[in-house]
């Protein structure tokens, strides 16, 4: 309601729910992100992961403000592909500002029509009703009342209500906003909180890669007879993939160091040193992003000119957990729990490369010891899951600190060149940037500087450059 | 020539026995012969701290630490910290901090924190800052665990 704010309306019509990818559509049925038990209890799903950037209890937040339910009484389920809205990964800071606004539309639309059943149900104008903490009241009547649990009673709501839910304003906030304890609090300060390499099922072996010296390597000799001996051990030499497997991960480590290779290495032509000139005098052409006014004229009539490069290194994402996942497959299913950002592209890959259809394949995301953008690839995924397919076992593959540096899907090194200029007046009058090998995002600079070009020679990806805020209505 | 042999300690108070190799690291028998997985494996090699667990109340790094050097030895890890279902003073101050963000470091860091102020009751915040050097974190949650350490010794009561 109105109280001399700005009320914002949203709901989940197509322009809402555009997603970050071209294409794709986060469901327009509520039901689909929230299901309330019996009991009260709100289980919310989503396919954002949790990996200490706290959107677990941040998207508590979102739907415990607007469905009107305590913080504590969510239960969320994140990143399982079976039951969580298919999403392209939890990366670039999306979280909040582009699957918030859908989940709160929502939460919102599901308080809108619990409203009416409770209406319905107390006889009553749903104007009279409030609710605290997922309890429909009659205002000034508190024994006139019924839960969430008793209207829901775990099942699908339907939809009866034409038009948009009213979101609710800053000043209404009570739980949105507040530094709320995180929700996953107890289960980390105890060591309950479970992470892929904690995960064991019955029957699992511990699966360890024989890794090349450098990428490229080719192999030339393999000698696995004395790795064989170990009692317990089993070999997978196939397609690429030569592992040792064991139901004892440091048996498996010592299969492994028995393991007699001999690898070519190709030649390295660059270094930390020489990559940044590489990349400069290899670069496809600049493209131009944006520009404003005229460069070239205010070079010449600026009274100072600065020109800066600046060069990045690759770098290392090592996040304190290393890769791991868990790979069983039963009766043609493929359940795979992986330390990942992207579970639903990473059961596409596995998909893939285990020849099956998508819908065979489940990912579960456990909590991650750290992200940061690394966990994206999914190769661990792919080589538990193959290796569980080969062997007809469960499998466990968890990389080591070695193999975290080696296999890292490293930030890029890239190369910034920038010509400023200021005039008698010491404002910015010139900015011409340009950017190699790192993308354009972030490139446009957001200050009013009446010169300017903005170059770079690599397109971002298309997922934001298709990026378009939820349109919204507000009415005050 | 590795030697299999019984080795009995006390694990989170209570008397256990394994009959397995002795150079075999604590980190690994902990995780995997008695499944606690709350001890944590970053490097392998005593550098980030993930892995540490107290023995004889000493802080050090399970996964450099071969079992047969606990042998009638008190070993206490995260799961044995919280005493029946009562949270330690130290993880309450945690949570109230908001002294984690990803949790992996978490366990190390208790730990520590642990032996610190068993040793130190009432460290100084520089002395604090030093100790927990030994324990890497990579989300950036530093500020808030030597709060949570500084806030415990000093037994101030928090409002978040």
């Amino acid at each position: 309601m109105v109280g001399g704010g700005i009320v914002v309306l949203i709901g989940l019509n197509a322009a809402t729910v555009v997603s970050e990818e071209p294409g794709h559509f986060y469901p327009k049925d509520f039901n689909a992100y929230l299901v309330i038990g019996k009991n009260g209890r709100v289980t919310v799903f989503s396919g954002k992961i949790e990996m200490g950037q706290g959107v677990l209890t941040s998207q508590a937040q979102l739907v415990a403000e607007e469905l009107g339910v305590s913080l504590t009484s969510i239960d969320m389920v994140l990143g399982d592909t079976d039951r969580c809205p298919i999403d392209m990964g939890t990366f670039g800071s999306l979280t909040t500002r582009m699957f918030g606004p859908v989940l709160r539309a929502a939460a919102a639309q599901a308080r809108a029509e619990l409203l009416a059943l409770a209406a319905r149900k107390l006889r009553v104008g749903p104007d009279r009703l409030q609710v605290v903490h997922g309890v429909v009241s009659v205002v000034g009547q508190p024994h006139r009342q019924v839960s969430y649990g008793e209207l829901a009673k775990g099942a699908s709501i339907v939809r009866t209500l034409r038009g948009e839910a009213i979101l609710r304003s800053a000043s209404q906030f009570q739980v949105m906003g507040t530094s709320a304890q995180r929700l996953d609090g107890r289960e980390k300060v105890t060591g309950a909180a479970q992470y892929a390499a904690d995960i064991r099922v019955p029957g699992m072996l511990y699966a360890k890669l024989l890794r090349s010296p450098s990428h490229g390597a080719t192999l030339q000799q393999l000698d696995t007879s004395v790795a064989e001996q170990l009692p317990g051990i089993s070999l997978v030499n196939r397609d690429g993939l030569i592992a040792v497997l064991h139901a004892d991960p440091e048996a498996a480590e010592e299969g492994l160091r028995r393991i007699n290779a001999n690898w070519q290495s190709p030649v390295g032509k660059l270094d930390p040193d020489s990559i940044h000139e590489h990349l400069v005098s290899q670069a496809a052409p600049l493209k131009t992003v944006a520009l404003r006014g005229d460069v070239t004229a205010a070079r010449a009539k600026a009274t100072r000119i600065f020109e800066s490069t600046y060069q990045k290194g690759y770098v290392a994402h090592a996040a304190l957990e290393p890769h791991a996942a868990v790979a069983q497959i039963q009766e043609g299913q493929v359940t795979v729990w992986a330390s990942t950002q992207t579970p639903f592209p990473t059961r596409d890959r596995i998909a893939k490369a285990l020849g099956l259809e998508s819908a065979r394949v489940r990912v579960i995301t456990p909590f991650l010891g750290g992200g940061f953008g690394g966990k994206s690839a999914d190769q661990q995924a792919v080589e538990a899951a193959r290796l569980a397919q080969m062997t007809g076992k469960p499998v466990q593959v968890a990389w080591t600190r070695a193999e975290e540096f080696f296999n890292d899907t490293f930030d890029p090194a890239s190369v910034v060149k920038i010509v400023s200029g200021i005039e008698a007046d010491g404002k910015i009058s010139l900015w011409d940037y340009s950017v190699y090998s790192a993308g354009e995002r972030g490139a446009v600079a957001c200050y009013d500087i009446p010169n300017a070009s903005f170059r770079s020679n690599r397109p971002s990806s298309p997922t934001v450059r298709f990026f378009r805020p939820p349109r919204s209505r507000t009415r005050s | 020539m590795v030697m299999k042999g019984p080795i009995s300690f006390t694990l989170n108070g209570g008397g256990v026995t394994v009959n397995t190799e002795g150079d075999r690291t604590l980190l690994w028998v902990l995780r995997t012969d008695f499944a606690l997985t709350g001890t944590k494996y970053g490097c392998g090699e005593g550098f980030c701290g993930a892995c540490t667990v107290l023995v004889g109340g000493n802080a050090v790094y399970a996964c450099l630490t071969p079992l047969k050097d606990v042998a009638n030895k008190e070993v206490l890890t995260i799961e044995g910290v919280a005493r029946y279902g009562e949270l330690h003073p130290l993880q309450q101050a945690f949570i109230d901090h908001g002294a984690f963000q990803c949790g992996y470091c978490t366990s190390g860091m208790l730990l520590s924190a642990i032996a610190l102020l068993r040793e130190q009751p009432n460290p100084s915040r520089d002395a604090i800052v030093s100790r927990m050097d030994r324990n890497l974190c990579r989300c950036g949650a530093h500020q808030r665990i030597v709060a949570a350490i500084e806030a415990t010794a000093r037994r101030r009561i928090v409002s978040p």
